[in-house]
């Protein structure tokens, strides 16, 4: 079997200890033809309903292969880093002086900061995204409020798999995540799924989930926030499709927009005062947040494995990053990599806009001091692998892998099967 | 036959158009759904240039009249790719009849349902080459336009993104330089296409205009720069807290933006 083996011994002349992207490596290409046939399960009978990006096409025909023990290294990390952000947001929630630095709608802050009980959780999932650099493994942010990606990492990886015996995937995220939500929903239970209307890349999301929750026994609905209606904090359906009391809501919708609807929608129930349980809890947006590490000094907890693994966060008015190169800036709220501003990949405009918005809302924005991602080689040349690593209630329990041919993973990056192998 | 023989239809392997056909609708096509009548063809193709004039077309045209259309294109030798990019229903179930006589869902697509699967018989019929030149299909009614959206209905508006074209470079590497804009009752084209359209203008891509309800030759198209072009705009101006306006605008519809990490 051919493989494309990465840059390790380019690591190791640099005198890097972690060698773990010794095993991390490209694996073969599918045959063309089964190929196709793949692709088009995935978007006929897995709801992956963008498969092309312009002139790029997401699906990588090649998975992404890694050691086992590479993998629970990680994903005991992830699991690390997820019971620590449910610690530091339970803390932070106590202090509106520090839910005021995160860059949050006003609404929201206030929402947040209200004496009402917290409207109970259908279950927490977060994915953490891991990137192999110079210095090893690095997350460059986690997806507390809304993460995406389960057919990719679920339902395309379970077709790629059947390609390589010998092989298996590091989780079914789709799985675990419907499974959760459908024990808190109970038997038969209602679930309302909810999404921005018109994105296909988000109503595939939650069209995906809702027909695992059918197959786990739910009645599972497509909607949009507005069509909530809370009665003495009770969640219920009023359309055309279905009227009723909801046993739990979904909402991959995120927090900063629920919190600019017109308060006649009664959002804040999705947050405090509701009884419906509600995914994510209320209380993700805060890790949520890219601004989340500027308030950790200022807790009691001591979060290790996240000073550990994220590089070094400023606000943009205490980092030197108009002299300084090792540094990116990126919004607090920043969706799919879409604001992640480094100049030297950057047009001269759009890293004057970039500038001139850090400048004038600083308290939206942070700045980061940039790894340096390690390139695996593959089929289609060098590229950099962003690991999405799925914790469901705590648990690891999966991954959304991503190639991109330059440092920062955007919407042009491919989607690729992560699987795992034996160790040697 | 199958959702997927029929999606092979309209997305054969061999036609480099085919990874644009977006596959939403065909994944609801094994479900029953109800029939409606198919529609005449049209008679008048006038506006048409010749294949060997290696021309993209794009047809916006309300419903199924896309369908209808580019199926009779594809006679003339043009390879049709749907690019409708909404959910029929709020359900997850394989079941796609209404519940009852009452709408559901703001914009109809059923019946554009049922002529991608009316159509496709047809559409096996006509051997068309590997490199005919594609006629992208819209539906015009994508954002809901003509009524008001009852607050109950499913809002299954839609919009379409540049990148859901392929670019101006790949259309001149597949020989085609020239587009031609096909619409209803429309000179310009809705806000969201003209940024796909001045992005191929800006390529070097010639762009025409015509319209199926108005016999004339193509009138050339200039489109003008759109509000916010050039930003990778949905996403990039929900991070920047920017809304689109529920009237007008680049979006012109929708208040919210996409939410996905």
């Amino acid at each position: 079997m051919t493989t494309w083996q990465t840059h390790a011994s380019a690591s190791a002349s640099r005198g890097i200890k972690d060698k773990d992207v010794s095993w991390l490596r490209a694996g073969p290409a599918v045959d063309p033809k089964a190929f196709s046939v793949l692709r088009r399960r995935a978007m006929l009978e897995g709801c992956k309903w963008d498969p092309q990006v312009g002139d790029i096409s997401t699906l990588c025909s090649f998975p992404l292969m890694m050691r086992r023990n590479v993998w629970e290294r990680l994903a005991f990390q992830a699991e690390c880093l997820s019971a620590e952000a449910a610690v530091a947001e339970e803390e932070i929630s106590r202090r509106p002086d520090l839910l005021g630095e995160l860059g949050l709608p006003r609404t929201l802050r206030r929402v947040l900061a209200d004496g009402q009980p917290l409207t109970p959780a259908a279950g927490g999932v977060v994915r953490f995204d891991f990137h192999y650099t110079l210095d090893g493994w690095r997350i460059s942010e986690a997806n507390s409020d809304v993460a995406g990606g389960f057919t990719e990492a679920s339902y395309f990886t379970s077709l790629m798999a059947e390609h390589f015996p010998g092989l298996r995937p590091a989780g079914d995220p789709a799985a675990a995540w419907s499974g959760a939500l459908a024990s808190k929903a109970g038997a038969g239970g209602t679930v309302a799924l909810l999404s921005a209307p018109g994105f296909m890349e988000d109503h595939q999301v939650i069209a995906f989930l809702a027909a695992k929750l059918r197959g786990c026994g739910c009645r599972a609905y497509l909607a949009k926030p507005e069509q909530i209606v809370w009665r003495d904090g009770v969640a219920h359906f009023n359309t055309a499709w279905h009227c009723g009391p909801l046993n739990a809501i979904v909402k991959f919708y995120q927090a900063e927009w629920l919190a600019r609807l017109p308060s006649k929608y009664e959002w804040k129930y999705f947050f405090r005062g509701g009884k419906t349980p509600v995914a994510s809890p209320a209380l993700a947006v805060i890790s949520e947040s890219k601004r989340f590490p500027l308030l950790w000094d200022e807790l009691s907890a001591k979060l290790p494995t996240w000073r550990a693994l994220l590089p070094e966060t400023r606000d943009p008015r205490d980092a030197p990053w108009t002299t300084e190169e090792g540094w990116l800036l990126k919004t607090a709220l920043c969706n799919t990599g879409d604001t992640v501003s480094i100049r030297e990949f950057m047009k001269p405009a759009d890293w004057l806009k970039t500038r001139l918005a850090a400048r004038l809302f600083p308290q939206q924005w942070l700045a980061q001091r940039r790894f340096h991602s390690e390139p695996v080689m593959t089929p289609l040349g060098p590229r950099h692998v962003c690991l999405g690593i799925y914790t469901v209630n705590g648990k690891a329990a999966g991954a959304y892998a991503r190639l991109s041919e330059k440092p920062v993973i955007d919407f042009t990056a491919t989607d690729v099967a992560l699987l795992l192998e034996d160790n040697e | 036959m199958n959702n997927e023989g029929i999606f092979s239809i309209w997305a054969p392997e061999e036609s480099p158009w085919s990874p644009w056909a977006k596959p939403v609708l065909f994944a609801h096509l094994d479900a029953p759904s109800p029939q409606f009548p198919t529609a005449e063809l049209p008679a008048d193709l006038s506006w048409l240039p010749a294949a060997e004039n290696r021309t993209a077309v794009v047809l916006d045209l309300p419903g199924p009249e896309g369908v209808i259309v580019g199926t009779a294109l594809a006679s003339c030798g043009y390879r049709p790719v749907p690019l409708y990019n909404a959910i029929p229903l709020p359900f997850t179930a394989r079941v796609l009849d209404p519940l009852g006589a009452g709408r559901i869902a703001a914009v109809d697509i059923l019946p554009i349902v049922s002529a991608l699967k009316q159509s496709s018989a047809k559409l096996a019929e006509i051997t068309l080459p590997s490199d005919a030149p594609p006629a992208f299909l819209l539906d015009s009614n994508r954002h809901g336009e003509g009524r008001t959206m009852q607050p109950n209905e499913f809002d299954n508006r839609s919009i379409c993104f540049t990148t859901d074209f392929p670019s101006a470079n790949f259309l001149y590497a597949h020989g085609i330089q020239r587009a031609l804009l096909v619409q209803r009752s429309r000179i310009y084209p809705l806000s969201d296409l003209a940024h796909a359209l001045r992005r191929w203008q800006d390529g070097g891509v010639t762009l025409e205009r015509a319209r199926v309800d108005f016999s004339e030759a193509p009138q050339p198209l200039e489109v003008a720069r759109p509000a916010w072009y050039g930003v990778m705009f949905q996403r990039a101006l929900a991070a920047l807290g920017l809304r689109r306006a529920s009237i007008g605008g680049f979006g012109a519809w929708v208040a919210a933006a996409s939410a996905g990490g």
